[in-house]
């Protein structure tokens, strides 16, 4: 995709051109480079411990269901050499990525290794819907080219640092940032699909006793003290839970001051989540940083913006 | 995509069913337990987990007829959980149980009942 500067439009845009700057609106290439950091490091952080069990699924062969996915690449069941191979791609593959090792090459073999992984993981009963976004992520973040450094001592190589020459904003990186964006907003949005097919209506749902029922199985002592005492709590909770699944798509329209309060209600929403039943959806969190202004932070190794 | 088709299978694109079946504020809560046996002494909880049996309380759930139909399948959940306390004597059983709450008033209400799912025996 081309390259484009940063600055606005022209003051009379056509139809096309307008969905183009919806989908493919220019975008810093320094907030792919923060995400990089953010995502890859938090891949590492999930394989070795919310989704470490496909270490452990080795032993765990008779439980072995393959996705659809799983299926078409057919996939046998996970053996401890299979499984290790597959962290240490995963872990090197993101150690280079966070370095800004050949962005395209280092993210690639993350996404096939990740995306296997997270097969195996959810090959054996439980399924993880708060992957979505992330797995969206690593799947669009190669697709993003990492910058020439004309003037390195490399020689031209091509690396994912900051301070390079070239183009600040590029609507390939506005794809993948709106591709993650869009993913976010649809784990939110698509729930309310099983809820209306499962409950009947979201009527049904929002006055059900789900958060009783949650908080009994898996409850903290606040969400325990909470079934005993206020049990009434749950259903305005529950209704505030649909309004924020069913608002979820305005949040890609909201810019500014507006978006970072409704990032921020989504992360509180998780927050309370983990505070009353452990459930922290941190991958889905993670990905919120796609609407966020990464550029204005400062990685180690960064260059401040030069003042002109 | 899984919303229209209602299935899983499409991960990481398939139905978020997760918490989607509104309860009946006058039904019940069924909460999937584990409980060790050793001779001599009294059943004891198992927790769930990778660092205990190496599966999740979900990945058993969603397996429970097969498990049922083969209680042999938990096997691997003793034996992991004998290889981290190898300083005990191995399980001699390990059941799998339901503990059911009944609601009311979108409450817990009443004492909670205890029922044996399937128990698998040491050979």
């Amino acid at each position: 995709m081309t390259s484009l500067p940063a600055a606005g439009s022209a003051p009379s845009v056509s139809r096309p051109s307008r969905l183009r700057s919806i989908l493919f609106p220019a975008l810093p290439l320094t907030r792919i480079r923060v995400l990089r950091v953010l995502i890859y490091a938090f891949v590492m952080l999930d394989v070795l411990t919310l989704s470490r069990d496909v270490l452990t699924h080795a032993n765990n062969t008779g439980f072995y269901t393959p996705l659809a996915l799983a299926r078409l690449l057919q996939l046998p069941a996970v053996t401890t050499p299979l499984a290790y191979s597959l962290l240490a791609l995963i872990l090197g593959g993101c150690a280079a990525a966070i370095a800004g090792w050949r962005p395209r090459l280092s993210g690639t073999v993350v996404a096939i290794a990740y995306w296997l992984w997270m097969l195996y993981s959810n090959s054996y009963g439980y399924i993880a819907h708060d992957h979505m976004a992330l797995m969206v992520a690593v799947a669009v973040l190669p697709t993003v080219a990492g910058v020439e450094r004309s003037g390195s001592p490399t020689g031209g190589a091509v690396t994912d640092g900051a301070a390079a020459d070239g183009p600040t904003s590029s609507e390939a990186a506005g794809w993948a940032l709106r591709a993650i964006q869009i993913a976010v907003v649809a784990t939110y949005f698509f729930s309310i699909i099983p809820k209306i097919l499962y409950s009947g209506s979201l009527a049904n749902w929002g006055n059900s006793a789900i958060l009783t029922w949650a908080s009994i199985r898996r409850g903290s002592s606040l969400a325990h003290w909470l079934v005993e005492v206020t049990p009434w709590v749950f259903i305005p909770a529950q209704w505030a839970g649909l309004a924020l699944e069913t608002l979820s798509p305005v949040v890609l329209f909201l810019r500014g001051k507006a978006l970072y309060l409704a990032v921020a209600l989504y992360l509180g929403f998780h927050l309370s989540t983990l505070v009353l039943l452990g459930i922290h959806f941190l991958p889905t969190a993670i990905c919120w940083a796609a609407f966020l202004p990464l550029e204005r932070l400062r990685l180690p190794g960064r260059r401040a913006p030069h003042s002109r | 995509m899984g919303g229209l088709t209602r299935s899983n299978d499409l991960f990481p694109f398939g139905v978020l069913d997760q918490f989607s079946y509104g309860t009946d504020p006058e039904g019940e809560v069924v909460n999937t337990c584990l409980q060790g046996v050793r001779e001599g002494q009294e059943p004891f909880d198992i927790r769930f987990g990778q660092r205990s049996v190496g599966i999740e309380r979900a990945d058993v759930e969603n397996n429970l007829p097969a498990i049922e139909a083969d209680p042999q399948l938990l096997a691997p959940l003793a034996a992991e959980y004998d290889r981290r306390h190898s300083d005990q004597e191995p399980l001699d059983a390990l059941v799998l149980c339901q503990r059911i709450t009944s609601l009311q008033g979108g409450t817990a209400h009443g004492e909670e009942e205890f029922v044996e799912v399937v128990r698998w025996e040491a050979p």
